[in-house]
């Protein structure tokens, strides 16, 4: 633990500015939570019908322990870390490792500790409550913390093995679009209640521990969350163990059988070169090899056109019930949300993946702004090439999308494409960051992600205007008459970036080699 | 690919480094550093860990910026002619420069057009450098698949692809086999005769001695050694000896009495 706190000492030292945006990103976000603690201790401090408290409190346990699960897994973040494999050489018991394991899960688990403190200090407020009630949440979390060390070894197993791992992803997209599902086909209001209701069985943790925080009775359920306890601590350690024994080598063995693309395929990679003269051709084809290997990057492309197009499908099932601006530009928000699931491979950081094989761009005789092009029309083309995933996915799913809107989608990503690869040039020589290609399963740094945040809505501004004036007028021929404006802005903007990435890249040669080339060691901090 | 140079190209050595410094900080990791290779020579450049070889080869290569002094690569100024010094020298860093997800063949065959052959010259001598470097095993094998030594080969045959006139070698046997360092090594020494230039940095000092007609060694930054090997073993001792004596240090025996 004392390693673990060094190490994020050292790393925000280093960080000042991004530490102070992370930590004012962190205020806002935990504010929020804090805030919502507030609710449910107030909703707590008071006296209520001790049947419908029980009620209330395991259907939103179940809620809590959905998010506690879920949440790090559908936001790639698995928290503060530790690479056992590497620490295993010391003569430190298992079960000690395993116990640090379970303390390092509390950093993706905040928000829910907030929310359980702000419940067990409403019911020590609460005169008709029992003192014993609050007590009620320790197992709970204890069950948590468990289930959650447990699933992040499974998973980070699962995602270790090429075709699981996208039948996983999958699964997981599947999953996360269902409460979106449940929502728009149907009563929302009474899907909502089924879903809260449908958890009630006392055998079940949240049931238990919302009869023992109601004050029903407490023997029982004692007994049924003790059992929790020991199932939740022997899955957790049991995965813990697996994790540990886990050869990652052997695991991808069988994708071993050979690398070489498919006649098809090797035709695609060598298009560029045909179109394009040496060496210009050969980095787009290189761009096009490597990312279509790297499983990060497979896992977000996938993500594009499976999670965009399943996150708002139930918009078109429940039509009459969705924003008429939202059905109608369906297309087009799946693209922009495709764009930005991939930005974090080929737009913001666009030597992270490389790390410090990086540095032979800066070995050849290349001038830097064809390295920086070649990047840009290889995230261009994978772009296009999602949109056109995207389109066909639509069309399976009957999804009616018109000639119209098909040109739309592709000239408002265009554009957008080239605001954000404007900034996107300035952040991959500002901010680089090595990102192994190979860890589907971690993300880039918070604080980069919350940059984006900001980033995204000031880059898509512009593309605010054709739209008004297609609102405006009430015709296309006004939005086709902006959208140009758009791109050549979007064409200059991308000039001034690379200009300005092409003359700093000089003064930060060393400062970008050495960010690349950054390795996390045995600690990491993913969230 | 050779170039036939000026005269003044001629006559100019391989690298001529000038009062060169590269501070971090108040620290100097390379101190006033001057030396220079002699075209067709197998120079050996040594130092304890931390000397600042590394830095050295770095700021020859532009992916440092020296604080002071001066650069000349094969009669060229670094970073003046950046561009044309690079496509002379292959380098091999003491960390990769492979990308992890491209095979080897697709690899070898990107630095050669990087380095402005055609498709097929580069795809051809791909193929020939990885059977001689004993990689056409693994077939369509990633690069995040090869073992050390196996990227160390790949990082040598790629270095070789495009016929450079000097050889800039950081720690180039590190976790190669015996076969492998030989065939590096005989690679090299054929380089040389056919005129290249060989700067090597390396620890076992064995190599050096064998391989190296010239050596320096460097230690905190400076220049502490500079002679051809006749003069070196002139004197008293093997490299290793001289090398100690010269950079110092103390037995861990001697100071740590719990040990």
């Amino acid at each position: 633990m004392g390693a673990q706190v060094r190490m994020l000492r050292h790393f925000y030292a280093r960080r000042l500015g991004g530490a102070a945006l992370a930590a004012g990103m962190a205020l806002l976000w935990y504010g929020v939570w804090a805030w919502l603690a507030a609710v449910v201790f107030f909703w707590a401090a008071h006296p209520h019908d001790p049947a419908s408290m029980a009620r209330l409190f395991a259907g939103g346990l179940f809620l809590v322990f959905l998010y506690w699960q879920g949440a790090p897994l559908a936001m790639a973040a698995t928290g503060a870390g530790l690479d056992w494999k590497r620490l295993l050489v010391y003569p430190v018991p298992r079960r000690q490792w395993f116990a640090l394991e379970v303390a390092l899960r509390l950093s993706v688990s905040v928000e829910m500790l907030l929310l359980l403190g702000g419940a067990a200090l409403g019911l020590l407020r609460n005169p008709a409550a029992p003192l014993w009630a609050p007590l009620a949440f320790i197992p709970f979390a204890v069950i948590n913390l468990f289930l959650s060390a447990g699933f992040k070894e499974l998973f980070a197993r699962l995602l270790a093995r090429r075709w699981v791992r996208e039948v996983a992803v999958f699964c997981l997209v599947m999953l996360a679009a269902l409460p979106q599902y449940l929502t728009s086909v149907g009563d929302p209001g009474r899907n909502v209640r089924r879903i809260l209701s449908f958890p009630q069985s006392v055998w079940l943790p949240w049931s238990a521990a919302g009869r023992w925080a109601a004050g029903q009775s407490a023997w029982p359920e004692t007994a049924v969350l003790a059992a929790w306890v020991v199932a939740a601590c022997w899955f957790g350690r049991r995965q813990f163990e697996k994790s540990l024994r886990f050869d990652v080598e052997a695991a991808g063995a069988a994708e071993r059988a050979g690398h070489e693309a498919a006649p098809l395929l090797e035709r695609l990679f060598r298009l560029p070169s045909r179109l394009l003269p040496d060496p210009l051709g050969a980095m787009v084809e290189k761009e096009m090899r490597f990312l279509s290997r790297a499983p990060r990057f497979r896992l977000l492309f996938l993500m594009g056109f499976t999670f965009g197009v399943a996150i708002w499908l139930p918009l078109r099932i429940g039509r009459e019930r969705g924003p008429e601006f939202l059905t109608a530009n369906l297309l087009v928000l799946v693209s922009m949300y495709a764009l930005l699931l991939l930005g974090e491979a080929v737009i913001w950081n666009v030597f992270g993946y490389d790390r410090s094989a990086a540095q032979f761009y800066f070995l050849a005789p290349v001038p830097f702004r064809q390295v920086m092009a070649a990047k840009n029309i290889a995230a261009a083309v994978l772009v296009l090439l999602e949109l056109g995933l995207i389109l066909l996915v639509c069309m399976i799913v009957r999804i009616p999308v018109t000639g119209a809107k098909v040109v739309e989608a592709f000239a408002v990503t265009t554009v957008l494409l080239s605001y954000l690869m404007s900034f996107g040039n300035l952040t991959s020589v500002y901010y680089p960051k090595g990102i192994d290609p190979g860890q589907s399963w971690k993300s880039s740094a918070r604080s980069f992600q919350i940059m984006l945040v900001l980033i995204y809505p000031i880059a898509a501004f512009p593309l605010a205007l054709p739209y008004l004036a297609r609102y405006a007028f009430s015709s296309e021929a006004a939005f086709y008459a902006v959208l140009p404006l758009n791109l050549a802005l979007g064409a200059w903007l991308y000039r001034l970036g690379m200009e300005s990435a092409v003359s700093a890249v000089g003064a930060r040669k060393e400062r970008i080699l050495a960010a690349l080339r950054e390795s996390g060691g045995p600690i990491s901090m993913n969230v | 690919m050779y170039h036939e140079g000026s005269s003044m190209t001629e006559v100019s050595p391989a690298i001529r480094l000038r009062d060169l410094r590269k501070l971090y900080g108040s620290r100097a990791a390379v101190d006033g550093l001057s030396l220079e290779a002699p075209r067709g020579s197998f120079f050996g450049f040594l130092g304890p860990n931390g000397a600042g070889k590394t830095t050295t080869i770095r700021m020859m290569m532009g992916l440092a910026q020296p604080s002071s002094g001066s650069i000349e690569i094969l009669g060229m100024a670094m970073p003046e002619q950046e561009m044309e010094i690079k496509r002379r020298v292959g380098f091999v860093p003491d960390e990769s420069l492979l990308f992890d997800h491209l095979t080897g063949a697709e690899f070898l065959e990107f630095a050669g057009r990087m380095y402005g052959l055609a498709r097929a010259v580069a795809s051809a001598r791909a193929r020939e450098l990885l059977s001689l470097f004993e990689l056409n095993a693994g077939g369509g094998k990633l690069i995040a698949e090869y073992s050390k030594g196996m990227k160390k080969r790949l990082a040598m045959a790629a270095a070789l692809i495009h016929r450079p006139e000097l050889f800039l070698l950081d720690e180039p046997f590190e976790g190669v086999d015996a076969m492998g360092a030989r065939l590096m090594k005989d690679l090299l020494l054929d380089q040389v005769r056919r005129g290249a230039t060989v700067f090597l940095t390396s620890h076992v000092l064995e190599v050096v001695e064998r391989l190296c007609d010239r050596v320096a060694i460097i230690h905190q930054g400076k220049l502490v050694l500079e002679g051809s090997m006749e003069e070196l073993r002139s004197g008293s001792g093997s490299l290793e000896e001289i090398f100690v004596r010269v950079v110092g240090g103390a037995r861990a025996a001697d100071v740590l009495d719990w040990l």
